[in-house]
C-alpha cells in the first residue's frame, strides 16, 4: 500500500495570464507535520493553498490532498482553512457563524453545541460569542478565523497568516494552540511572515520565491551555518587565533567566544586536536546557527541574484532564437 | 442539513439591517389597509337619491331652476333584511316652484322628468333591479311631476352580487365605487394586493436579494465559502433558493394576511387568491435568476439590480407585443375567413376593438402604429425563448377572477385574456431558469474563486 502523504504536489504550475504564480512546485508533507511556507508578498504562498483547496484551478501538474486530487468537496470536510484577509458575513455572531459552518461540515447539533463554546474559549472570545461579528476587533476576527478552521476536528489545517493583526499575547495563545494541534498529530500548513513563530513551531519549512520552491528542510537545516563554529575556552585561557590562521582558517572574536570558519567539516577536528595538544580546555563548542529570518533573507537574496543572473542569459537565448 | 443551513443563513442575511423587518411592516400596512375596507349593502332609496342630490345641488346654482327638487317618496321594499330578494315600490317626484320650471326641466333631455327618462335613470342608478316599471301618477300640485316606480325581483342571486358601498380606512365612504361585493373583493385581490402590492414586493425583493450573491462572492468571503465541503454549483443554487425563500416569506405574509383580512371582513374566501403566493414567487424566480447570473459575472449588486430591471421590462414588453401580434393575426385570419364581417359597425355599447378594426382595414398595418409588421417574426422568435412573465401575470388575474367573479364576468375576463397554456408558461419559464442558473453555476465553477 503506498504511503499516503497529507499533502503532495508534483510540478505544480499556476499561470494568471502572463504571470506565473507557481513554477513547478513539488512538495510533500507528511501527516502530523507542522509545515511552514515562507515567501515574500506575491511569492505564490496563498495560491498554493488555494489550489490544494480547489479555490483556484491549477494550470498544470498534480496536487493531492489527503491522498485525493485537490479540490474535491468531500475531502474539504477533513480540512480546515483560515484565509488571509478573510471577511466573515457581518450579520453573524461568532457562535452563529460557527454553527452555520458546523452544519456545512455535517456536525450534529449536540456536537456543535459542545464544540463551539469550547473552541471559542480556547481562542479567547467566548465572552463575545453572541455579539455580531461587525463589532469584533481585527484580532478577534482573526481568533474567530482560527476557531472556524479547527473546530470541526480536521486532519489538515491551512493557516494563512494566522497571527496577522493579533497582539503578542494572542500570538502566544495561537502558538500554544498550534502546539496542541501538533500533539494531536494534526497536519498544519502555515503561511506566515512571523518567522520567529514559524521557527518555534514548525517541523519543516519551505521558502517560495517568485513561484519557485528555493529551499525545503527542517528549521535546524535551514538555520545551520555550515563550517562556522563557536569555541569557548576555560576562563583565563587565550584562543590561539594566529596559529589557527596559519592553518588557513579565519577566526573572529565574538564576546568570550571565538568563531572559527572552516572550509571542510572535518577540518574542525584538526583545530580541536591542536587546542588539546596546547593544553587548552574547551568549555563551549557549537556549530553556529542563524535565525530563520536571516536564513530567509539570505535565501531570498540569493534567489534574486540567481534570477537576475539568469535574465541576461535568457534574454540572450531569446535574441539568438529570434536571429535564427 | 447543508440546505437548511443555507436557508437559515439567507434568512439571517435578509434580517440583517432591518430590511426584512421594514418590508414586513410595509406588508402589514398593506394588509391593514385591506382590512380597513368594508362593504355595506346599498339601499335602493339611497342609490337613487345620491345622484338626485347632486342634481338638486346643481339646480340651486341655476337661477332659472332654483328651488327644483328631485326626490324619492313613499319608499317601500318587501324584504328590507335581504334587499337582493326584495320587490320595490316608490314614487319618483319632481318638485318645482312653477309649471314654467317644469317646462324648462323637460327641455333638458338629460334630466329624468319624463316616464322614459325616469326609467332609463333608474336602470342606470340601480341596474340590478328586474322588471322595473315606471308609471306616471297624478301630481299633488300643478308644479309637480310624480311617477310610480315598481320592480319585481333582482338580478342578484345573493348578497355577493348586490351592490355594496365600500368604506375605506374604517371611516371614509366611497360612493363613487359602489359595486357588487364580488367585484369589490376581486378589485382588492387582483389590483390592490396581487397587482400593486405584488409589484412592490417584486421590486423590493429584487433590490434586497441582489446583494446576496455579490456579498458571498466578495474577496475574503468567497474563499471561506468555497473551502467548505460543498461544491460551487450547489453553493450557488442554495443561495438562489435562499433568495426565493425571502420572497416567499414576504409574499406569503402579504397574500396570506390579505386573504384572512378579506375573508373575515366579507366572508368571501377566494382560495384561488392564495395561488398568488407560488405564482408571484415563480415570477420572482425568473427575475432572480437574471440577478444571479449578473452577480456571478460582475460581483456587483448595483449592476445586478440594473440588469434585472432591464430584463423585467424586456420580458414584459416582449409578452405584451407578442400578444398584440397574436391578436392581429387572429383578427386578420377572421377577416380572411369572413370578409363581409369586416365592414360591420360595432353594436351600441360594444367595446370597440381598435386593433381589430385597424387590422381589418389594413392587415399589414404596423402594430400600435410603430412596430412594423415585418418584425412580427422576430418578435415571435424572441418571445419563444423569453420567460412568460406577462402571461404569468395574466394567468394570475384569471385565477383570481375565476375564484370570485360571477359566471358572466368570468366569461368576460376569459374573452379578454386569451393567454398561453400553463404548460407553455411554466415549461418555458422554468426552462429559462434552468438554463440561466446552469450558466451561472458553470461560470462560478469554472473560474478561480
Amino acid at each position: 500500500m503506498p504511503i499516503q502523504h497529507a499533502i503532495s504536489t508534483v510540478d505544480l504550475w499556476k499561470r494568471y495570464g502572463p504571470v506565473e504564480a507557481l513554477k513547478g512546485v513539488s512538495l510533500t508533507i507528511e501527516p502530523g507535520e507542522i509545515f511552514g511556507l515562507l515567501g515574500q508578498n506575491g511569492a505564490g504562498k496563498s495560491t498554493l493553498i488555494k489550489i490544494l483547496l480547489g479555490i483556484v484551478k491549477k494550470t498544470d501538474g498534480d496536487a493531492d490532498l489527503l491522498g485525493e486530487p485537490a479540490g474535491r468537496a468531500d475531502v474539504r470536510k477533513r480540512v480546515g482553512y483560515l484565509p488571509e484577509d478573510h471577511q466573515f458575513p457581518q450579520y453573524h455572531t461568532g457562535y452563529s457563524l460557527l454553527d452555520f459552518y458546523g452544519q456545512l461540515y455535517g456536525m450534529t447539533r449536540d456536537t456543535r453545541r459542545r464544540k463551539i463554546p469550547e473552541i471559542l474559549e480556547i481562542v479567547g472570545i467566548r465572552k463575545r460569542m453572541d455579539s455580531k461579528i461587525r463589532t469584533y476587533s481585527k484580532g478577534m476576527k482573526q481568533r474567530l478565523g482560527i476557531a472556524q478552521a479547527v473546530f470541526h476536528d480536521p486532519e489538515v489545517i491551512f493557516l494563512d497568516e494566522p497571527t496577522d493583526g493579533v497582539d503578542p499575547v494572542g500570538r502566544r495563545e495561537i502558538r500554544e494552540l498550534m502546539e496542541k494541534l501538533k500533539r494531536e498529530r494534526k497536519t498544519v500548513f502555515v503561511n506566515s511572515h512571523m518567522l520567529e513563530e514559524v521557527e518555534l513551531i514548525c517541523d519543516r519549512v519551505a521558502i517560495l520565491q517568485r513561484g519557485e520552491l528555493v529551499r525545503v528542510g527542517t528549521v535546524s537545516e535551514l538555520t545551520r551555518q555550515e563550517g562556522r563554529y563557536m569555541i569557548g575556552l576555560a576562563p583565563g585561557q587565550v584562543f590561539p587565533s594566529e596559529e589557527v590562521a596559519k592553518l588557513g582558517h579565519r577566526t573572529e572574536t565574538v564576546g568570550t567566544y571565538t568563531e572559527v570558519v572552516v572550509r571542510e567539516l572535518h577540518e574542525i577536528d584538526a583545530i580541536l586536536a591542536m587546542l588539546s595538544e596546547k593544553g587548552l580546555h574547551i568549555r563551549h563548542l557549537q556549530e553556529k546557527k542563524q535565525s530563520l529570518g536571516d536564513a530567509f533573507v539570505k535565501t531570498v537574496d540569493q534567489a534574486n541574484l540567481d534570477s537576475d543572473a539568469d535574465r541576461p542569459r535568457i534574454a540572450k537565448r531569446a535574441t539568438t532564437r529570434r536571429a535564427q | 442539513m447543508q440546505f437548511l443551513a443555507f436557508l437559515k443563513d439567507s434568512f439571517r442575511e435578509a434580517r440583517n439591517g432591518w430590511v426584512l423587518q421594514a418590508m414586513l411592516v410595509l406588508a402589514f400596512l398593506l394588509v391593514l389597509f385591506v382590512a380597513s375596507i368594508s362593504f355595506t349593502p346599498t339601499n335602493v332609496e339611497t342609490s337613487v337619491s345620491s345622484p338626485l342630490g347632486l342634481m338638486n345641488w346643481s339646480f340651486r346654482n341655476n337661477p332659472n331652476l332654483a328651488g327644483v327638487k328631485l326626490e324619492v317618496q313613499n319608499y317601500k321594499e318587501s324584504n328590507p333584511r335581504e334587499p337582493w330578494n326584495s320587490d320595490y315600490d316608490f314614487d319618483f317626484v319632481v318638485n318645482a316652484n312653477s309649471p314654467d320650471q317644469l317646462k324648462l326641466l323637460d327641455e333638458n333631455r338629460q334630466l329624468p322628468v319624463s316616464r322614459a327618462r325616469v326609467e332609463r335613470f333608474i336602470g342606470q342608478a340601480v341596474d340590478v333591479l328586474k322588471n322595473v316599471k315606471v308609471e306616471k301618477r297624478d301630481p299633488l300640485s300643478p308644479s309637480e311631476v310624480r311617477f310610480r316606480v315598481t320592480s319585481q325581483g333582482t338580478k342578484a342571486k345573493d348578497v355577493t352580487e348586490w351592490p355594496h358601498l365600500p368604506k375605506i380606512l374604517f371611516a371614509f365612504e366611497a360612493p363613487l365605487f359602489i359595486t357588487p361585493l364580488r367585484n369589490g373583493v376581486y378589485f382588492i385581490e387582483n389590483y390592490i394586493v396581487s397587482g400593486a402590492g405584488a409589484w412592490v414586493i417584486l421590486f423590493i425583493s429584487v433590490v434586497i436579494t441582489s446583494g446576496f450573491i455579490p456579498n458571498m462572492l466578495q474577496k475574503g468571503t468567497v474563499d471561506l465559502a468555497i473551502s467548505k465541503p460543498i461544491t460551487r454549483p450547489v453553493l450557488l443554487i442554495y443561495k438562489f433558493i435562499g433568495g426565493l425563500i425571502f420572497t416567499l416569506l414576504l409574499t406569503a405574509f402579504t397574500i396570506g394576511g390579505a386573504y384572512l383580512a378579506i375573508g373575515l371582513r366579507t366572508n368571501m374566501w377566494n382560495h384561488n387568491f392564495l395561488l398568488s403566493i407560488p405564482l408571484i414567487v415563480a415570477y420572482f424566480s425568473i427575475l432572480y435568476v437574471v440577478s444571479t447570473l449578473t452577480a456571478v459575472l460582475t460581483r456587483s449588486a448595483i449592476v445586478a439590480i440594473l440588469f434585472t430591471l432591464i430584463a423585467w421590462g424586456i420580458f414584459f414588453g416582449v409578452g405584451k407585443v407578442n400578444k398584440g401580434v397574436l391578436n392581429r393575426e387572429v383578427a386578420v385570419a377572421a377577416q380572411v375567413a369572413n370578409p363581409g364581417e369586416a365592414m360591420q359597425a360595432p353594436k351600441p355599447g360594444e367595446d370597440v376593438d381598435l386593433d381589430g378594426i385597424i387590422s381589418r382595414i389594413d392587415p399589414d398595418a404596423p402594430l400600435w402604429g410603430f412596430i412594423p409588421k415585418s418584425t412580427f417574426g422576430i418578435v415571435k422568435a424572441v418571445y419563444f425563448v423569453c420567460p412568460r412573465t406577462y402571461q404569468l401575470d395574466e394567468r394570475l388575474d384569471q385565477l383570481i377572477a375565476e375564484g370570485i367573479l360571477p359566471e358572466e364576468d368570468k366569461k368576460l375576463i376569459k374573452l379578454e385574456k386569451t393567454v398561453a397554456s400553463w404548460g407553455e408558461i411554466l415549461g418555458i419559464s422554468f426552462g429559462f431558469i434552468a438554463c440561466v442558473l446552469g450558466l451561472a453555476c458553470w461560470r462560478f465553477a469554472s473560474r478561480d474563486s
